[in-house]
Formats: structure tokens, sequence, C-alpha cells
């Protein structure tokens, strides 16, 4: 009989282990940075936001923070700086055409009295060699893009995609490849559309952009109060116009 | 002569005769002092030794109901209509009652108690998995869920987690040949078909030093054959919602030879073939023959397909997504007892996966095959109080995986493989009354090779195993265990919790190699176990693991594809885990009312970097109570209530905006929110609860019999959580739920003959 007791302990004995307490866990504010260096854009432009709350309201029309203090430096010392645009959080560069390929710049960027700071290096130049801004490709015979090889490209990577019907909210499909080329024209069924113009990019990256983009890990800051990515990418896009 | 004394009797007039045979429904064997009377009236009789009975009624009778009655077979009516005769001839077939089966199942389960060191393992027979409440059919995973120390992913799987343990930490052996994945595409029924098993064994504790091939469990699973004693074909029939299956088995009179085929099909392809390009099938076979009478051989074979081909409506020669997905085993296992006091085993098989996945014809196509080639002998013989077993046993594994798109990308890796040799030792003895010891060790040399990977593995692991049990009394003993497991492959695949407990169709596993030991676990036990009374066996027993490694697949693999040494060595992040935790279990297993309730307490947690969270597995209560209960008119119901603390789980705690670094235009503000995730599952789903119903009525049709059962599955239609989303069309945006499965009512037709 009393061995039959060693049940009931056990039994009583869970009681003590029954009660567990889950709270809420703490909701950390962050500035969410977005500052990716465009060697062939006239303009350079900047996000400043924040994350939210699930249950707080983002008020309409704002893409972010205001009164940001956003300057690059390039090596030989040149400041470039940044202005608020006509959006909340939104910034351009003041100056145009002043990010190089193969370049470094040290960007710094004060929202709210907290100093964020990344270096960057811009990749090489990178260019489509084939087909040519709007070449016609059939989809019966379709031809293989070329590029040149990117300095700067982090493990050497491409991301080539090919956007449908050339506009930026359209559909698109994005491979990685560590070749410089690609057929990506060669899966005819994932092209219904013929007749019609196609936009193609392919893209270099570096660190902080690529593991942003590619592992959709948006924290590339160092500091604890920051996420998001400063970097660089070069990119090149053409049209083709895809036939059947 | 009877005949001759029953027509001289019919001649006189005034009198109706109805006679005939009473046998055993299975052996077909002539039943001896069956009672037999005639509802309503004074009259009956007894069969004699050849089952022949005879019954002389009134002749203005123009029908009778005859009850037929005998302890340890089922009841059975038989209406007889006269039309005018005198004469009538009828044969009976009696069945044998569940409650005599499950005498027998106790009387085994006793002397296993009474003969192994360790605590009984787990199992399960055929009519718990037939009777209980089910989803659409009865399924041996389904079933095992509501066993102490089993948890599952979700309504939508049949993974099972043991103890904490991961589902691939589970090795499953059909006929002691490892069976890769034991269900079908996307998990929702198993791979197990009831009809074709024998019996389940499933190992938490002092698992044997043979299995040394997964940390966590061994779930033993033997097919069936045919009982010899039967004349002529027996099988069973079964149509279902889903699926629609046979099972054909006979004795055949060469070497006393018997076999089982079973075959398993969906059918809703047929049916909606847009609506659900769909089908799944499976088959068994088991052939067993005594070539003499020490030897027996036995052949077994299982195969099982999912295909999947979606289509593009527009155009019917456009593959949206194609899945083919097999699995294979064929095992040979010959069996020689020399005397009562030994046996030889020899066992050879091979098991195979295979999986094709196709998205848009060739754009995404990624096809694995994993072969194991498995040769196998034990010995094991009684001496001088000892009961002594060692083998023997090579295992092979090559892997072959390729992923490729026609636009350029294609990895082909096809030079992996693994093999792992085994010799153990195991012994069993007494060294004074009441204690029985068990003791064993397991020495593996294991090898791996990748060309593509540039790993190489070549070491030798030791296990070991102590088991000892006190026997208080005839009936109860108190058992404690311990031992070493290893592991020599893992799955690369996302997280369990990324997977939401759904199983993926691609299953690539890894042979660990370079600077990747095995994955190893230390497991001690302690428990206690036998039965209050003759009906009431209980279990209960404590349990403490440690995992020293284990790999994870990781979020920071350098997909440097060129280099596939370097992805190899990051492809994994090593972790550490534990988990404690009580089983308990009350099991009434006699008499018209049976059923068990098994309560676990569970806490499983694993390592990221120094950090440790909650495991998904990790359900501190879960508490199952299962009833079958035999009413009158030859009806049986169950009833499964389920309750489980909630999934552990990561919570959003805020959004961001994601903008990505790379697109080709300046004008772009494109961005969409991602969520800021908490400390890793350190949150709660709700409660899991579901109440499950089932009804099952036999109906007998001369020498057979059709069983109806209706099932409710989630009677309440209780909305259990199976995750949570965010909908972003509302600002702020709503939490919404994801259910697992709602209420669904089944009904099943199984016909035996």
């Amino acid at each position: 009989m009393k061995y039959n007791s060693i049940l009931t302990v056990f039994l009583i004995s869970l009681l003590f282990f029954s009660c567990e307490s889950v709270t809420e866990g703490p909701f950390e504010h962050k500035y969410v940075i977005n500052l990716v260096l465009r060697p062939n854009m006239k303009i350079q432009k900047a996000y400043v936001d924040s994350t939210y709350r699930l249950d707080a309201t983002v008020p309409e029309g704002s893409q972010g923070i205001s009164d940001a203090e956003i300057i690059a430096i390039n090596e030989e010392q040149d400041t470039f700086k940044f202005s608020e645009s006509d959006t909340t959080g939104i910034y351009y560069s003041d100056d145009s055409m002043w990010v190089k390929y193969n370049d470094r710049y040290f960007v710094q960027i004060n929202v709210e009295g907290h100093q964020i700071e990344e270096e960057v290096n811009t990749p090489g130049s990178l260019l489509i060699h084939s087909p040519s801004n709007g070449d016609t490709i059939s989809l019966d015979s379709p031809e293989i893009v070329y590029w040149n090889s990117c300095e700067g490209s982090f493990d050497d990577m491409y991301n080539a995609s090919v956007f449908f019907e050339g506009e930026i909210d359209s559909f698109y499909i994005s491979l990685l490849t560590q070749d410089t080329s690609l057929n990506v024209f060669s899966a005819k069924y994932l092209f219904p559309n013929v007749d019609t113009f196609y936009t193609l990019a392919v893209m270099a990256m570096d660190e902080n952009c690529f593991k942003s983009d590619v592992y959709f890990d948006y924290d590339q800051l160092d500091e604890d109060f920051a996420m998001g990515v400063i970097g660089a990418v070069v990119l090149d896009t053409i049209k083709v116009w895809v036939t059947e | 002569m009877i005949y001759l004394f029953i027509y001289l009797f019919l001649s006189a007039g005034g009198y109706k005769v109805v006679t005939g045979t009473v046998f055993d429904a299975a052996s077909k064997e002539p039943l001896p002092m069956v009672n037999i009377v005639v509802e309503g009236t004074e009259r009956g009789t007894t069969t004699d030794n050849s089952g022949y009975y005879s019954i002389i009624l009134p002749d203005t009778l123009k029908k009778v109901k005859l009850v037929c009655s005998m302890m340890g077979y089922k009841k059975v009516e038989r209406e007889i209509f006269f039309f005018g005769k005198d004469y009538v001839k009828t044969d009976i077939a009696m069945s044998i009652t569940t409650l005599k089966s499950q005498g027998i199942l106790v009387s085994a389960k006793r002397k296993k108690f009474r003969e192994s060191a360790t605590i009984t393992p787990a199992s399960l027979s055929t009519d718990d998995m037939l009777i209980l409440p089910s989803f659409q059919e009865g399924d041996l995973m389904r079933t095992l869920e509501a066993l102490p120390g089993i948890t599952k992913a979700s309504d939508y799987s049949t993974d099972i987690a043991v103890r904490g343990g991961s589902p691939d930490q589970n090795l499953v052996l059909l006929d002691d040949i490892p069976l890769l994945k034991p269900f079908h595409l996307s998990g929702i029924f198993s791979a197990f078909n009831v009809n074709a098993i024998k019996n389940i064994e499933l190992h938490k504790s002092g698992i044997p030093a043979e299995y040394d091939a997964a940390l966590s469990s061994v779930l033993d699973v033997k097919t069936k054959g045919v009982d010899r004693d039967i004349k002529g074909l027996t099988g069973v029939f079964s149509l279902g919602f889903l699926s629609a299956g046979a099972t054909i088995g006979s004795p055949v009179p060469y070497l006393n030879t018997n076999f089982l085929f079973t075959v398993r099909r969906t059918y809703i392809d047929k049916i909606i073939p847009d609506e659900m390009p769909y089908y799944f099938y499976d088959g068994y076979l088991h052939i067993e023959s005594d070539i003499t009478n020490s030897w027996t051989v036995v052949l077994s074979g299982f195969k099982s397909k999912d295909f999947l081909d979606m289509r593009d409506e527009d155009n019917e020669d456009v593959q949206i997504v194609g899945i083919d997905w097999d699995n294979n085993v064929m095992g040979v296992n010959i069996f020689h007892s020399g005397d009562n006091e030994s046996l030889l085993h020899f066992s050879s098989g091979w098991s195979k996966h295979s999986f094709h996945f196709g998205f848009m014809d060739t754009i995404f196509v990624t096809n694995g095959v994993i072969d194991i080639a498995n040769l196998g002998m034990d010995y094991s013989r009684a001496f001088r109080g000892h009961k002594l077993k060692f083998g023997l046993n090579d295992e092979y594994r090559p892997f072959k995986y390729d992923i490729s798109s026609n636009m350029g990308i294609n990895y082909e890796y096809k030079d992996i493989w693994s093999n792992r040799a085994v010799g153990f030792l195991e012994d069993e003895f007494s060294p004074m009354k009441d204690l029985l010891l068990s003791g064993g060790i397991a020495l593996t040399h294991y090898y791996s090779e990748s060309v593509e990977f540039d790993q190489n593995k070549s070491a030798f692991f030791r296990s070991y195993r102590l088991s000892a049990k006190y026997f208080i009394n005839e009936i109860k003993a108190l058992t404690i265990s311990l031992g070493n497991y290893h592991q020599y492959e893992v799955p690369l695949v996302p997280g369990e919790s990324e997977t939401g407990g759904m199983s993926l169709p691609f299953y690539y596993l890894i042979p660990l190699g370079g600077e990747n030991s095995p994955e190893e676990a230390h497991h001690f036990n302690l428990g206690y176990e036998g039965w209050l009374n003759e009906s009431f066996y209980f279990s209960l027993e404590g349990y403490y693991r440690i995992y020293n490694r284990l790999y994870k697949m990781s979020e920071d693999a350098e997909i440097d594809i060129e280099n596939a040494n370097d992805y190899y060595r990051t492809m994994f992040d090593e972790n550490e885990g534990d988990a404690y935790g009580i089983d308990f279990l009350l099991k009434k297993e006699i008499g018209k009312l049976r059923g068990w309730l098994s309560y676990t307490f569970l806490k499983s947690r694993v390592s990221s970097g120094d950090e440790y969270y909650p495991s998904v597995w990790d359900r501190t209560h879960n508490l199952y109570l299962i009833l079958f209960a035999m009413l009158p008119k030859e009806w049986e119901v169950g009833v499964q209530f389920a309750f489980s603390t909630g999934n552990p789980f990561t919570t959003s705690l805020g959004r961001y905006r994601y903008r990505e670094s790379g697109t080709p235009y300046d004008n772009d503000n494109t961005n969409w929110w991602m969520e800021l995730r908490g400390e890793k599952n350190a949150f709660r789903l709700p409660s899991y609860l579901r109440l499950d119903i089932s009804a099952t009525k036999t109906f007998y049709f001369g020498n057979n019999e059709l069983d109806l059962k209706l099932s409710l599955y989630n009677a309440l239609n209780r909305k259990n959580v199976w995750f949570y989303y965010y909908d972003y069309d509302e600002e702020p945006p709503v939490r919404e739920t994801f259910n697992m499965l709602p209420i669904v009512p089944s009904i099943e037709f199984i016909y035996r003959f």
C-alpha cells in the first residue's frame, strides 16, 4: 500500500511545477534607417523611420521621422548633405552625381539626439553587355544575358531580376548567381504576356545590402538603438521586347 | 444417420427442424458446447463435439430467432424463415470477443513485465486504433499522440515528438528496417495502414543497445500475417470519406506459409480532379513461412506514393506545382530457434525515400533520393541465469540531391554517403530475488563521405545502457535506467516553428561529417509500474535528458555556392538542450468499459548560443482521457478528450517598414511591414482542447461482419489556435488567428470476411 502512495506523491509534486507566468514582452523602440548609395543614381535617397507598436496607428502619408541630419563624407573629406523632402521621413542629397564606383564613404545620421555611423564601400561598375537595351527577345530562342564582373560585390554574388511590364510594383522574379551570365528568359512559362516590354536588372551589393535583401536581415547597423541598412548597390537595367 | 432420423421424424408430420454447424469465424473450426436458444420459447440445445446442432419446433412457426452464446465469443442472433419448408439447415459463425482478445494481450504484457528489466514499452492494439475516434480513419500516429510522453506539432501533422525531442529524433522501424518518412505528404495521414499492423512498441526509455541511431525514441512497428489455422481467404474492405482500402490474406499449404496484402488509396482526385489533383496510395505485403520446424522466414514490403499535379487552368501544358513523393521498404527476416532458449535472427532490408518537387515545370526543380541498405544478425540465448544477446549490423546510406532551374542554376550533390557498422552485446540477469538487471554496450564505427562538400569523417562511438527493475510484488515494480544515444544524420530544414507544424515535402537529410560529431543525448529514467488489480495497469516514469550536441539549420549559412565546403561548414549551428518530465498512464485493459488516462508533464529546452529557450515541443501539461464502451446491440462507442498547454511561440512585439536595397528605380517608396520578434518561444498559444467521439455498429452477414464507424473529430468545434498573424489591411493591424481543424465528421465502412 505504501508503494501506491508513490503515485500520490508524484502527482502532488506536479503542483509545484504547474504554475507558469507569461508576461508581455517589452516593445523596444528603434530607429529604422535605409540609406543605399547608388553610383549610377543622380540623387541619393535616405529613409529615417522608426519601429512602431503593433497597436499604434501610423499617420497616413508619413514615411518616418523629421529633422534628421544626414551627411556622407568621401575619402577626400568632401561632405555631402541630405535634406528632408516634402514627405516626412524621406531625405534627398543636396548634390548630384557625387557617389562614385569603387569608392569609400563615411555616413553619419543624427536623429533625435542619437548618432548612427557606418562606412560604405561602393562596388565597381556593372553593365549588361548583352542583350542591348530595346532588343527583342523571342521566348522560343532565348538569349543568355551577360554582364561584366563587378569588383566589391559581396561574395561575388549577382542578383538578376526580371520585372514584368517594366513597372516597379509589378511582379518580378529574382535569381542569385556567382556567374556573370544567366539565361533568365529560358523559362517561357514565366512570361505569360508576350509582345510587351520587360525590365531586366542585374545588381551587385555590398555585404549590408546583400544580407538585408537576401536574408531579410534588416539589422545591419551596429547600434542597439537603430536597425536597417546603410550600404551600396550598383545595378544596370535594360528594357527588352519579348515575343513568342 | 442423423439426417435419416430427421427425415423419419418430419415424415410423421406436425414439426419443423432447424439444424446446422456452429464454427469459429476466424479458424473455421467447429465449436462444441455452444448454447443455442430459440428466442421467446423454452426450446434450445447445445452443439456437439462436431459443432452440430438440431432443434425441433412446432409446425405453426413461420420464423424463429436463434440466439447462440458461448464464453469468449460474441453472442450471435440469427433469424430463420421457413418459407413453408419443414427443414432448414443453417451454419453459424461466431467471432472471438474483444474481452477474450484483451485477456490475451494483458497476459502477454504481464509476461513482458516479469521478464524485462526496463519499464514496459508503450504499446497499442489494432482494436485501440480502429475504435478510437479518428480523423477520417484509424491512424497509428494519431493514436500514439494519446500516450504519455508524446506531443504533436498540430492537427495538420502526424509528426510526433517524444519527451521533448524533435520528430527526426525518432527511429521508426517497419519490420526492423528504418522507414524515413512515416507519413504521407504534408503529414496529415500517417503511412501506417491499421489493417496491416500486428503490433507496435514505442521505446521511450531503456531503449535497447542495438538501437543507437536516434536520440529520442524507437517506434517498432511489425506488420501482420494471417493465422495459420484460418481456412481460405480472409480480409478487410474499407471505405472512408477520403480513401478506400482492401486487405486480403490466406494461409498457403506450401511450407506452412501465409500472406497478407494490404492496399489503400485516396479517391478524391477521381471525383474532383480539377480542384484536388492529388492522391496517395500505400501497400503492404507480408509473407511468412515456416520452412522447417526451427526456421521461419518473413518477407515484408511497403510502398507508398503521393502525387500532386497542379496545372494552369488556362494552359494544361503548364504544371504549376508537381510533387512526387515515394517511400519504399523491403525486408527479409530469418529466425532460427535452436531450442526454447536461443534465437538466431538475420535481417536484411532496403528502404528508400525519394521526392521530386517542381514549380512551373522546370523553373525550380528539386529531387532527392535517400537509400538505406541494412544487413544484420543477432543471437540471443539463455545461459546460466543470463539472457545474452549480441549482434552485428551494418547500414549503408547514399544520398542524392539536386536543385535546378532552367535559368542556369544547377547544383547536384550525388556523392554523399555514410556507413554505420554496429556491434552490440546485451545481458539481463537476476542477481537476487525480485531484482532484474540489464546492461548493454554498442560500438559503432561511423564513416561519412561527401565529395561535393569535401567533408569526410571516420570515428568510433560507444553507447551504453543500464537498467534495473525491483519487483515490489508479483505485479508492481520500480525501474531505473540510463544510457547515451547518438544520431548520425540531421535534416536540413528550417526550425520547427518556421515550418508551422507542417511536414515539408523536401527532406534533405545530411550525414554529419568533418568537424561535426554525431548528435548525442543522455537519458536518466526512474519509473514505477504495475497493476492495481486485474483490470488497471499503471506506469509512472520521471525522466531527465541532456543533449550534448544538437544541430539546427543555421540562419547564417554562407551560401557561397561555388564553395560547397563553406556552405557545409556553416549550414548547422551546434546547440545543446535538455528535457525533463513525468509520464503517467492509468489504463483499464479488460472489461466492457476500457480506456486510459495519460498525463505528461514536460519541459524541453534548446540552446542558441549561451541562451536557452523552450523548444517548440515543450508542453507543460498534457492530458488525454480515452474511453471505449461495448454497448448492447453490437454498438461500441469511443470518446477521446485531449488537453494540453499551448505551443510555445515567438510573439511579435512591433513592426517596421522594410525596404529592399536593390531596386532599379529611384522613385521607389515601396515598402512593406515586417514584424519585430520577441524572445524566442517565450509565449504560449492558448491551451489546446479537443473532444472526439465515435460510435461503431457491427452488423453480421452470415460469417462476415460489417463495421459502420461514425466519428466526430473536435466535436465541440473548439477553435484551437495553430498560429497568429496580422492583417495589415487595417490600421493599426489586427491580430488574426489561424485555427487547427474544426469539427470534422467522418464515416467509415469496414467489411471483414
